[in-house]
């Protein structure tokens, strides 16, 4: 076995190895979140509203790693179900007066129901790999079409504008998300659910299950798991997320428009997570927070060029990078210990 | 009698431009077992290329061969620079052309802009038949797509080249042990695909509106189009393309376009969930 091996399967490690590293990715987690809390108080207010978005579109992209990295099925379609959580957020939101509550479990229940139907008809159908993919896009194709032409209740081109921020009632008062500092805060707070929620599938037999799956479905099946249950449960889980993620997006922008549920944006977080690195957690963030800056600063230079400048990256980190920059660190890593492990045997 | 007439025309139209794209990404799908994400750009690069040199005063009907020629050298381009690379990771090969259809469309964009350009037809008048009035012009695409795919079939069936072609769909191990050479045939197929994408544009040119993003809406129902024609025969995409094309039309007219186009992938879908591997069976000695 390879050094490589141990880092990416840690699951044969006894017992006290698993805790030490189960320590320390919780502590790791917690100093990330106690940073990100902290956060607000450097940042400008321009900075901070964008700080939220790029939480909101780091749990689409920990969303896309979920059922990418971690079961192999690469959806094109996530912009779809970000975009039906956001949408069902700004409909609901501007048109009734309901509990916050009602308004962001729209947002999670349409986009999973969406999958679980979905996925029941393609996984079932063992359509698998590039099928799905395919089938994915032309899924985000057609939502899109719908919410452009559906101008009634969409807005059509526009979107919709002035979508009032989440309040969420908690028994006798309520907390307002609707601040600036707020709208981070929500961020964070849907940011630390998925980040909890994604831990937990990687520890837990479900996500072994996937990790199985991705590797050699045919294994998995004959060891008696319904593999394409399985499948379909992580694409359901992984729209809700998405559509929280929109949801979320939706009440920190105060809008939303069509750009929230095409193609381009499907491909991005294709590219945050590609780059960051399809197979670990970290990759996800890694990659949004990079490409999210980086979109940023290009933009303010060369306003037209982001698709053209996404493009070239994505070309040259998947050609040469292909474990993304977080697996380019980890591959490192593993070089120099096997190294020093050779050198110690010397 | 007369929304008859006009839908079979209209569903012919799409037919043959969604069967040339087809064919088009069939080709490469099959014998590179690769998707081409970038083949709706290949489809604006054929466009371009004949609203540039009908510009310059060039007959459409030349254009239309140039177009196809520098969509297929683009394509061999690709495939010798970048695809090539990729042969044991198909994955990354179809993530690679996703990115490039992302630089192909914005390249475009900077060098065309984002406003439609058009076409002005060639062939002006009407086709009359019993009091019904259709544009002779989309007929003479319907003939025209058609010839090319008829062009495509017989290339396919009586060269030495699509023998070969064949002989690696039908089994890619044997032919390969038997001497064929897997990298130029990759190269050609992958050329012949791009070609047919952007000759499908070139016909679409006159009628549509010219842009970086006309591709867009090809790419899915083609390659649904692939899925349900089967892996084993060529022609297959092109009778998966009548399936997407005839009912996109059909549906389209009785609700909208968009619940058309919906509608259609719904179908698609439910369709490959009951019938995996394509609706033509297997075919039993001979293959296209």
């Amino acid at each position: 076995m390879t050094a490589v091996d141990t880092v990416a399967v840690p699951n044969n490690a006894n017992s006290a190895r698993d805790w030490i590293s189960g320590a320390r990715t919780l502590g790791g987690t917690g100093l990330l979140l106690a940073a990100l809390a902290i956060l607000p108080s450097f940042l400008g207010p321009f900075n901070i509203v964008l700080g939220a978005q790029i939480l909101a579109y780091s749990v689409v992209a920990l969303s896309l790693q979920l059922l990418w990295g971690r079961a192999g099925q690469l959806s094109f379609g996530q912009a779809a179900f970000f975009g039906m959580g956001a949408y069902a957020y700004a409909i609901l939101g501007t048109r009734y007066e309901l509990n916050g509550w009602y308004i962001l479990a729209a947002a999670l229940v349409i986009p999973a129901g969406t999958a679980l139907i979905l996925g029941y008809f393609l996984f079932f159908g063992r359509v698998r790999d590039a099928y799905f993919s395919i089938v994915t896009l032309a899924f985000v194709l057609v939502a899109n079409q719908v919410v452009i032409s559906w101008r009634s209740v969409t807005g059509g081109d526009t979107g919709l504008t002035r979508v009032p921020g989440l309040v969420l009632p908690f028994g006798g008062f309520e907390v307002d998300f609707t601040s600036r500092n707020g709208r981070y805060y929500l961020g964070l707070l849907i940011f630390s659910i998925a980040l909890f929620v994604a831990l937990l599938v990687r520890r837990s037999s479900f996500g072994l299950v996937l990790e199985a799956i991705r590797d050699d479905e045919n294994r998995a099946s004959f060891l008696g798991y319904n593999t394409p249950m399985y499948l379909t449960m992580a694409f359901t889980l992984s729209a809700a997320l998405a559509g929280v993620a929109g949801g979320a997006f939706a009440s920190i922008s105060t809008l939303a428009a069509p750009d929230m549920i095409d193609q381009f944006l499907s491909i991005q977080i294709l590219t945050w997570v590609a780059i960051g690195g399809r197979n670990y957690l970290a990759g996800a963030l890694v990659g949004t927070v990079v490409m999210r800056v980086l979109n940023n600063q290009v933009s303010d230079v060369l306003p037209e060029s982001w698709p053209l400048v996404v493009g070239l990256f994505f070309v040259v980190v998947v050609m040469f990078f292909p474990a993304g920059l977080v697996g380019g660190l980890a591959k490192l890593r593993a070089q120099l210990a096997s190294r020093r492990v050779e050198k110690a045997r010397a | 009698m007369d929304l008859l007439f006009s839908l079979l025309l209209d569903g012919a139209f799409l037919i043959s431009i969604l069967g040339l794209v087809a064919l088009g990404l069939g080709v490469i799908n099959n014998l590179l077992g690769i998707t081409n994400m970038a083949h709706g750009e290949f489809i604006a690069v054929g466009a371009y290329t004949v609203v540039v040199l009908t510009d310059q005063g060039l007959p459409y009907w030349v254009t239309l061969f140039i177009a196809a020629l520098v969509g297929m050298a683009l394509g061999v381009l690709l495939e010798s620079t970048l695809i090539r690379r990729l042969t044991d990771r198909p994955l990354d090969a179809i993530l690679v052309t996703l990115g490039l259809g992302l630089v192909m469309q914005q390249v475009l964009k900077e060098m065309f802009g984002s406003t439609p350009r058009s076409v002005v037809s060639p062939v002006s008048g009407t086709f009359d038949v019993a009091g019904l009035s259709y544009p002779l012009f989309r007929i003479t695409i319907i003939v025209a797509a058609v010839a090319a795919v008829a062009a495509t079939f017989l290339f396919f069936t009586k060269s030495s080249f699509g023998l070969v072609v064949q002989s690696i769909f039908q089994n890619r191990e044997s032919a390969l042990t038997n001497g064929v050479n897997a990298g130029k045939y990759n190269r050609l197929a992958f050329g012949i695909g791009t070609g047919l994408a952007a000759l499908a544009g070139s016909l679409l040119a006159p009628n549509a509106a010219v842009l970086p993003t006309m591709g867009a809406f090809y790419l899915a129902p083609a390659f649904v189009a692939v899925i349900l024609g089967g892996s084993k025969r060529l022609m297959g995409a092109v009778a998966g393309a009548a399936f997407m094309g005839g009912l996109e039309v059909v549906i389209g007219e009785s609700f909208t376009r968009t619940w058309g186009r919906a509608g259609v992938l719904v179908l698609a879908i439910i369709v490959i969930r009951m019938w995996p591997e394509g609706l033509l069976r297997e075919p039993k000695a001979r293959v296209a």
